[in-house]
């Protein structure tokens, strides 16, 4: 087997804040595969979007602590900020969650998506950039003329596309979703996921997608990771996961789902809410 | 352009009309209200110094209002009043008399929109530019306690910056001179001299407002460009790994700026009212100066041509505001 796109090793991200310290991340490990989809679920505040920050390199106050993160076997830690940038997008990109706003409201899409060619040093001329932005707005299901609107001229899903367009435009070996489709409706939800997973398929890509719906989740990813107050509980194939839940909270998740055949599956969820201190030796 | 863009124009043209309408009649109507009689209060004040010679006061106050018009119904004199607008003839001044209010305002002209117009674009250049720098995290710390110095300044009124520069740049070190706006008998012409000689008396009027105003722009910026950076937007242009200066420029200060020129419209619309103490100070031959003595002495025409002149000057900078809008904000021209 060749090195792995990502290894997270044992990672812990602390904030400072003014009651002390608080830790975000505690002591996180896993890995993808070349081409894997990996799924992180959690609810809110349990560290996926910090874990995807850290990726990233864009933690706003907090910091990690210890562990470390390989990318192609190659440790990040030792990378310098201005490497860090280089690296943002050509080779670790972000298809963010509030794609509504993600987008610069006065620049037209063909711009904002030659930006980031211009500023890892690719060069075209006009006739190669108009085409390529036009080719990767085609590969997500959008009209090559999309180059010209402005953010405010497209629809929610619409720019959740262009978003996963500009993810894919330099090729890298890792998408982070953080909840890309979460501020879509189910029927739009659906496609977008779609999309991405195309495009992740032609690019050969990895992908972590960060979310809360099970159900979409299960139909995306092949390999899931439940965090929980900071920790990754619990991990494994989405059907072992689906079939066998080991942790308390994974049990809840799923039973939330609302199923065909499981008429109280509603109540079963909110009549037993639950309790961080009930599970905490569980951890 | 698209058809929605010339809607809006034509629409943001007709609120142009109705503000240029509505400026007019008022204009017409203040002066008129107000207690007093200039022409009674003229000849008065002739009287006084003229050693009491003057024959029937009541007979001349008869002819000079039937020479100003005033003994006409008031519908008349609205109606007069707009033709006179339309045909540019503002009239004659009341206090000096033979003089034209029209020739009046074109002496002044120039000096004020020489004078503000320059301090204004300086201060929003420099103001807009600091603000954006000491929003920005990145800035060296040295720039953002300058500053903050700077800003402190705003608080301090224009008149009274500028009082105290008259005091130490004119008074105890005579470095620039006291008033005027060039040397006593000497007159404008397009030569190095005479250019000099403008900017050397301009330096302390251009001061004393732009030191009080950079404050205010960069005030103004520095907050829109704290929140800017909070959008997801800025967040994503981090992410795709852009250089900081392009992040700063065109995803940030580009943003940041949009509120930025409304306030420059207004204040350049406002030029001409907008230093008039900062030309009194300085007995600086502006509109201001001469807008400042025509309300002492209730020069009915100087003032309506004054105002009149600073109404439309306002309400054509917020249209040419209105057509540019939409070019830096795609957003505008949609909607409503």
């Amino acid at each position: 087997m060749s090195v792995p796109v990502l290894e997270v090793d044992q990672l812990v991200i602390d904030y400072g804040t003014r009651g002390g310290v608080f830790r975000a991340v505690d002591d996180v490990s896993f890995s993808l595969n070349r081409g894997e989809r990996f799924g992180l679920v959690g609810e809110s505040g349990s560290g996926k979007s910090t874990t995807i920050l850290a990726l990233m390199r864009m933690l706003r106050g907090g910091r990690v602590s210890s562990g470390g993160m390989r990318h192609n076997g190659r440790d990040l830690a030792g990378v310098s900020d201005a490497e860090y940038r280089s690296l943002r997008f050509a080779e670790i990109s972000l298809v963010p969650q509030g794609a509504m706003s993600s987008l610069n409201p006065v620049l037209r899409i063909g711009e904002q998506m030659g930006d980031i060619f211009d500023d890892h040093g690719v060069r075209h001329n006009r006739g190669q950039r108009a085409a390529i932005i036009s080719e990767l707005l085609t590969q997500v299901g959008l009209a090559p003329e999309m180059r010209h609107h402005y953010p405010h001229e497209l629809s929610g899903g619409m720019k959740q596309r262009v978003c996963i367009a500009m993810g894919i435009a330099l090729r890298p070996s890792l998408i982070l979703a953080d909840e890309p489709t979460s501020a879509l409706d189910v029927i739009v939800q659906k496609q977008v996921l779609a999309t991405l997973g195309r495009v992740q398929q032609d690019l050969g890509a990895a992908v972590i997608l960060i979310g809360h719906d099970m159900a979409l989740m299960a139909h995306f990813v092949t390999r899931l990771g439940v965090m929980y107050k900071g920790r990754l509980v619990e991990t494994g194939s989405v059907r072992d996961i689906f079939a066998n839940p080991q942790h308390e909270y994974t049990r809840m998740l799923i039973n939330s789902l609302p199923s065909f055949d499981r008429r109280k599956s509603f109540r079963s969820g909110a009549a037993r809410p639950v309790r961080p201190a009930a599970f905490q030796e569980g951890v | 352009m698209t058809a929605s863009y010339w809607d809006y124009v034509a629409r943001r043209f007709g609120i142009m009309l109705l503000v240029v309408f509505l400026a007019v009649s008022i204009n017409f109507a203040l002066p008129r209200l107000m207690p007093g009689d200039p022409i009674e209060n003229q000849l008065n004040q002739l009287m006084a110094s003229g050693g009491g010679a003057m024959g029937d006061v009541g007979a001349m106050v008869a002819s000079y209002r039937a020479r100003f018009g005033l003994d006409q119904p008031i519908f008349t004199q609205y109606l007069v009043y707009w033709q006179s607008v339309f045909s540019l003839d503002l009239g004659f001044s009341l206090t000096n008399y033979p003089e034209r209010v029209g020739d009046a305002i074109l002496a002044g002209l120039p000096w004020t929109l020489g004078l503000l117009g320059f301090a204004t674009l300086v201060s929003f250049t420099i103001g807009t530019l600091l603000g954006g720098l000491m929003g920005w995290p990145r800035s060296p710390r040295l720039l953002k306690s300058f500053g903050s110095g700077v800003l402190l300044l705003s608080s301090v009124p224009y008149f009274l910056i500028g009082m105290i520069l008259l005091y130490f740049f004119a008074v105890v070190f005579r470095f620039f001179p006291a008033g005027g706006g060039m040397p006593f008998g000497m007159s404008a012409g397009f030569n190095l001299e005479s250019i000099r000689a403008i900017a050397w008396h301009a330096t302390l009027p251009l001061l004393s407002i732009i030191i009080a105003e950079i404050g205010a722009w960069a005030i103004g910026m520095r907050g829109m460009m704290v929140s800017v950076l909070g959008e997801d937007y800025i967040a994503l242009a981090d992410a795709k790994g852009l250089r900081p200066r392009r992040i700063f420029l065109r995803y940030g200060m580009r943003n940041a700026l949009l509120p930025q020129m409304t306030k420059l419209a207004m204040a350049l619309g406002h030029i001409v009212s907008g230093a008039i103490l900062v030309e009194v100070i300085f007995s600086y031959p502006g509109i201001g100066f001469r807008l400042y003595q025509a309300i002492q002495s209730k020069d009915y025409f100087v003032i309506q041509g004054i105002v009149l002149l600073l109404s439309v000057s306002i309400a054509i900078a917020m249209f040419i505001l209105d057509l540019i809008y939409p070019l830096i904000d795609p957003r505008i021209a949609k909607g409503k």
